[in-house]
């Protein structure tokens, strides 16, 4: 079998982020590896440091962000942290895009679609015929089942949530990129809209092969795109794995709350409950574990000794001194 | 007993421009008892908050009648009296816009005691807000006392939005999607206080949202009413609604449903459903506004507008239901 190969490694990643009462730790010594060709979801709450995880890798962090001097992201064996301008700029969009919330507006709404997507293939220098990219365009917009003809000649507004989603995902992939980064592509849109994009997404996935990375809230939307999943929180990594060893057999307590903490259409819905107590500030991270104060299986060596990502079998990994007794 | 809060024959409008109008509601009935949980669901644009707005007292239907304990307001004898207005209170999605942020809690709590004159003094106002707190779970309530909004999490402050509203001991709350920017793991925390606050004191909830799994969670054994276009289209019992849906529409959103089963939810599913557009405010369809996108329609459908209907119980649906099979379960694992 051959070693498995890996698009993205990121080594001992700290970002802080510099306030006036401190240093938030958004992201806090993180070790994290994405598989090609396989679509991994970070899974998180607010504040557990996904997006920042997503700004890291385009490189488009708020200034008041500062990156630890010990952290290293390869991209194909690259340090993304030592790019040069004009090199992050090959780098963004070629290499890897991004796919961002409809929601927030991430089309110009003073430009025509189709001139949306040509100011892309044009900025970056492909030297690709104006009628070849429209042909290009078209292909791509089938393929996010959009009328190309209705679609591009419409301003922004004039088209629909779920059709604005799927007119984003379609101009990330015009430069034909490695990598796919989908940050909350569904939230604010209708839950029929949204099973009709994550269709559109493993089709995408499963022609053209390409390495995605789903960040969300979401743990449905996970369950039904991801291959791999990653469970943050507070900036640490609590758990990562294939999706049904996670969602089947989870050795953490707190991706066991999460999951245990969403309703469902079925089942009883006495047995579902919340995660107590709230997110730790992430001024004043508590010690040991980020996660003992709201964990019912903390004892003493939680609060004192920081768990490490430890092998639980079959490449499922937990940072969890319990994880034994969390067992099922 | 007097209904809570009834609406009858209720059709709301909109101008748009000059020309155009939207209809927003069309022949909405709906009753409210003492204590009851109702949830409304639906799509955006279906009009759940527009029936919440007018619920509220806030927004005056075009036609049609709203009753407050039987007491018909917008009546041309009706004046809003402060028993009265204090009867509906609400609960928006967005705790932090909901919130004056150059305010602290304390401050936007104490406002309501004083201007009603519930409290006397700064004591004794203080230890009112505190015990206020500590009901809603935000304790020690000192810690929270002199917090701004954007010091708490979003559970917190949608914590502190519940407290507000229930200060002046409602009849009924109107939740509009209370929970969905809360986070996952502490949403399920803010539907069992809203529950509670339901047992304890008797408080109706009309619960707008989106979301069947949280519906089903929190309306328990309470009804359920599904919009599409500003039309009812089914509502009974929830637990009924969600086992044996009849309409195609509840068919297709109970379809596309995800599970956090990755197994289940990663099958591929076929929607029922011919097209995913919503009609456009400028070209409704003839008939059954849901026929363009129904895959069972035919004439009939596409002539005449399907009258809300009782099919069994409290079980109504507004389909000309024949043809509709019957859900299986299975067709969506």
């Amino acid at each position: 079998m051959p070693d498995t190969e890996y698009v993205l490694r990121i080594k001992d990643l700290r970002v802080e982020y510099r306030v006036r009462e401190g240093f938030v730790k958004s992201v806090d010594d993180i070790d994290l590896d994405i598989e090609k060709g396989k679509f991994t979801a970070i899974i998180g709450e607010s504040g557990c440091g996904k997006s920042t995880l997503n700004n890291v890798i385009m490189d488009i962090l708020s200034p008041n962000a500062v990156i630890g001097k010990n952290s290293r992201v390869f991209f194909n064996g690259e340090d993304l942290l030592k790019l040069d301008r004009e090199r992050l700029r090959q780098f963004r969009w070629r290499k890897a895009a991004m796919v961002f919330q409809a929601a927030q507006n991430a089309l110009n709404p003073l430009l025509k679609v189709s001139e949306q997507f040509l100011d892309v293939i044009e900025d970056h220098e492909t030297g690709e015929k104006k009628r070849e990219s429209l042909q290009r365009i078209n292909k791509l917009l089938e393929l996010v089942k959009l009328d190309s003809r209705r679609v591009l000649s419409s301003y922004p507004h004039e088209l629909s949530g779920g059709m604005r989603q799927r007119t984003i995902i379609a101009l990330a992939l015009v430069l034909d990129p490695e990598f796919l980064i989908l940050d909350e592509p569904t939230t604010a849109l209708d839950i029929i809209t949204q099973s009709y994009i994550f269709d559109i997404l493993t089709d995408i996935h499963n022609r053209l092969g390409l390495t995605m990375a789903l960040v969300t809230h979401d743990i449905s939307a996970a369950a039904r795109l991801a291959d791999n999943v990653v469970v943050m929180y507070a900036g640490k990594i609590m758990e990562t794995g294939d999706i049904h060893s996670i969602f089947n057999s989870s050795r953490h307590p707190y991706s066991r709350g999460l999951l245990n903490a969403m309703p469902s259409i079925e089942g009883e819905t006495v047995k579902k409950k919340p995660i107590p107590g709230s997110p730790p500030d992430l001024l004043n991270k508590p010690p040991g574990c980020v996660f003992h104060p709201r964990c019912g299986l903390a004892g003493e060596i939680c609060a004192k000794e920081e768990p490490g990502l430890e092998d639980t079998g079959g490449g499922h990994k937990t940072a969890c001194h319990k994880w034994r007794e969390a067992l099922p | 007993m007097m209904p809570v809060v009834e609406l009858r024959h209720v059709n709301m409008e909109f101008q748009l421009d000059r020309k155009r109008r939207f209809t927003a509601l069309r022949d909405i009935n709906l009753e409210i008892n003492e204590g009851e949980i109702t949830a409304i669901v639906g799509e955006s644009g279906c009009g759940k908050s527009t029936i919440g707005r007018i619920c509220l007292g806030v927004l005056k239907p075009t036609m049609g009648a709203v009753f407050y304990n039987g007491r018909y307001i917008w009546d041309s004898g009706f004046s809003w009296d402060k028993p009265t207005r204090c009867m509906v209170q609400v609960v928006h999605q967005d705790s932090y816009a909901s919130l004056n942020p150059l305010r602290t809690i304390y401050q936007t709590l104490s406002d309501i005691l004083r201007f009603h004159k519930i409290t006397r003094g700064d004591k004794d106002t203080r230890s009112k807000v505190k015990s206020l707190l500590e009901v809603v779970g935000l304790t020690p309530p000192e810690y929270f006392l002199d917090k701004y909004p954007f010091q708490l999490s979003g559970g917190q402050r949608q914590r502190v939005s519940i407290t507000r509203a229930t200060i002046l001991n409602p009849k009924l709350i109107i939740a509009d999607e209370p929970v969905s920017a809360v986070d996952a793991s502490l949403r399920l925390s803010i539907l069992d206080l809203m529950l509670r606050l339901n047992k304890e004191f008797g408080i109706a909830f009309l619960y707008i949202t989106h979301d069947l799994a949280t519906a089903r969670y929190f309306v328990r054994d309470g009804r359920m009413i599904v919009m599409y276009f500003g039309s009812v289209v089914e509502e009974g019992r929830i637990r009924e609604l969600i086992d044996n849906p009849r309409h195609p529409y509840l068919h297709a959103l109970l379809s596309a449903m995800s599970t956090s089963d990755p197994s289940k939810a990663k099958r591929k599913r076929e929607l029922p459903l011919k097209s995913l557009d919503m009609p456009t405010v400028d070209n409704l369809p003839s008939g059954c506004l849901f026929n363009p996108r129904c895959p069972y329609a035919d004439e009939i459908c596409e002539k005449e507008f399907p009258q809300l209907s009782t099919i069994e119980g409290e079980h109504r649906i507004s389909c000309y239901l024949d043809r509709v099979p019957r859900w299986e379960k299975h067709s969506r694992n």
